[in-house]
């Protein structure tokens, strides 16, 4: 599918980490795009590499290979300097709001540090943008001086959200960024993350374990499994007919409402665990948990194809469109 | 960070040793500040009989030239404590800078720096600093930048452990990903979340310093126009059979002083890291 002007375009996106016991390949051969306003969920289990993707599109992690175009423009290979204008409208929010903000610092301080960093407004200017920031993201603006400690775990969130938009960024990519909360202040942090997106029409790249959480803030969601992406669809067609035999496992996982229609469901279930992303299965890497796998899926692995609906599954089992 | 560093003082205050070990430094500090006004002839100047014991006309006796044991040990300490803190400063900056620049930038120029850092810390400190005096001519910088050059590479470690595990906490990558220079991610991110370690690596760094300074005078190595109470121990030595407070005098000197500063350190570093107390 390919998305008209896209805000931010990946094509074969590698990225492996080096240890003692060999490559891990986090990141292997991504390709996607987000149009501009838009929300892209990506899900997976954890140790899929949704993390890590998320990282080196922030170039926090260098990609090894493949190409990361922002605004049509290649980004993949920036230096630092010519990164910063970049990174003003491309910012993120990370899982644990405890380790996100400097403790050392006030929330004024945490607050203003983009402004300094891009060399925005004067002293006066820069107080009060702060106020509003924090008036943006429910807080008040006498929290300005206290420290992160002196927070519960969503206001933090909502700390780390203000730092994340005080630069009206185009693009937010959150990192899990309700998993490290209590379930009663998760809808909260999600409700006002779809509140800013509506007020400034910034497109969201929202990674999270948890489809339900994806499935209410995203308009497309990619699906991931050891380091590849292996359906990718719009939100509603996703929901109607999951086609990868991956993502109907993770739809089966999710919680119903009601205890009968949860009786009456196909329950399915992954045999065994995951397998080491340092040496992944030959061939489809779903095949050795794959409850329909054929002789093909262990000798040859299916490429991301365009089926209809504009989605795209990597199967041997779903006919091309 | 106000009632933190109140909570920081407070479990100081209620450390049993690091008050005594405080107290004893506070009365070294105030006897080398008030040595010009209680000895203003100097510590050299032969002010009675040779041999005098202590209690007799003179405190704490005299030594085989019928100098004054009392103005060496006063002078002495102002030594000994200048050459403790200005050896730990440039240890704390050599080893902060290049710790820190190891720890952030990782990589070649981590194996660079670290491959230099294990040559000074293969050397052994001692002999090193005697070869550094005896090269550069037995003064008190030369005694200083000694005890630095063979000092420094442990807390170079340290420090670049620290900044490592810090480097990757996420306060820091927001950083990154705001675009934000180096030079004020390390100095401004980074360094606040250390300087407790170093702070206290850093005390207990004085002690060994002053330790240092001692043997290198003990030896004959320290400047020879300045009075410390390593050169006292060793210019005494040989009358320790029928003067033992010309020996032991200064000894005591030394070991209060470096057992106080290290009670101290001990004392700090329950305080800042308490955490490390409950494990």
């Amino acid at each position: 599918m390919t998305t008209p002007n896209p805000l931010l375009e990946v094509e074969d996106l590698v990225k492996h980490h080096h240890t003692p016991a060999g490559a891990v390949r986090a990141v292997d051969g991504v390709s996607f795009a987000i149009g501009r306003g838009e929300t892209l969920g990506f899900v997976g289990e954890s140790g899929c590499g949704k993390s890590t993707l998320g990282r080196t599109l922030m170039r926090l992690h260098e990609p090894d290979a493949g190409t990361i175009r922002f605004e049509q423009r290649d980004v993949t290979r920036l230096g630092r300097r010519e990164m910063r204008p970049v990174r003003r409208n491309v910012q993120m929010i990370f899982q644990d709001p405890y380790g996100s903000l400097n403790p050392r610092r006030t929330v004024r301080q945490l607050l203003t540090e983009p402004f300094q960093v891009h060399g925005i407004g004067d002293a006066a200017d820069r107080r009060e943008r702060v106020g509003r920031l924090l008036e943006r993201v429910g807080l008040h603006p006498d929290h300005a001086e206290r420290h992160p400690h002196e927070f519960s775990g969503g206001q933090r969130q909502r700390i780390a959200i203000a730092r994340a938009i005080a630069l009206e960024p185009r693009l937010v990519i959150c990192d899990e960024p309700v998993s490290a909360l209590d379930v009663s202040i998760q809808a909260q942090i999600i409700n006002l993350l779809r509140r800013l997106q509506r007020e400034s029409g910034m497109a969201y790249l929202f990674i999270s374990h948890d489809l339900s959480v994806v499935g209410y803030v995203a308009d497309r969601i990619a699906v991931m499994y050891l380091g590849q992406i292996v359906e990718i669809a719009p939100k509603a067609e996703l929901w109607r007919e999951p086609l990868h035999p991956y993502t109907r496992v993770l739809f089966s996982a999710i919680p119903l409402p009601s205890p009968p229609s949860q009786a009456r469901r196909e329950r399915l279930s992954l045999k065994g665990e995951p397998p080491s992303p340092i040496a992944p299965p030959r061939g489809c890497r779903f095949h050795t948990r794959c409850p329909h796998a054929m002789p093909v899926c262990r000798e040859q692995a299916p490429a991301l194809r365009e089926v209809e609906g504009g989605r795209q599954v990597a199967c041997h089992l779903v006919g091309a469109a | 960070m106000t009632d933190g560093s109140a909570r920081v003082w407070w479990r100081f205050l209620r450390n049993p040793g690091a008050m005594l070990g405080a107290l004893i430094l506070a009365g070294v500090v105030a006897l080398a500040a008030a040595a010009p006004l209680l000895y203003p002839e100097g510590p050299f100047e032969m002010v009675g009989r040779p041999y005098a014991p202590p209690l007799s006309e003179f405190l704490l006796g005299t030594d085989m030239l019928g100098r004054d044991i009392a103005a060496g040990i006063a002078h002495g300490a102002r030594i000994s404590l200048l050459v403790g803190c200005v050896a730990t400063l440039v240890i704390v900056l050599l080893g902060t800078l290049i710790g820190s620049l190891a720890g952030y930038f990782g990589g070649r120029v981590d194996s660079v720096l670290m491959r230099v850092t294990e040559f000074f810390q293969t050397v052994p400190s001692f002999i090193g600093a005697i070869v550094l005096v005896a090269i550069l001519q037995p003064s008190l910088a030369s005694v200083i930048g000694a005890i630095a050059i063979v000092s420094w590479a442990p807390l170079a470690r340290l420090v670049r452990g620290e900044v490592i595990s810090v480097r990757n906490r996420e306060y820091v990558q927001s950083c990154v990903a705001l675009g934000m220079g180096d030079a004020r991610i390390i100095l401004v991110q980074i360094l606040p979340n250390v300087i407790s370690t170093v702070v206290v690596a850093a005390s207990l760094m004085v002690a060994t310093a002053i330790l240092f300074e001692s043997g290198l005078s003990f030896l004959g190595l320290g400047d020879p126009n300045i009075m410390t109470w390593g050169f006292m121990i060793g210019a005494g030595r040989a009358a320790m059979r029928t003067a033992w407070w010309m020996v032991t005098i200064p000894g005591i000197a030394i070991l209060l002083t470096v057992l106080a500063i290290n009670l101290v350190g001990d004392g700090l570093n329950e305080a800042l890291n308490p955490r490390l107390k409950q494990l």
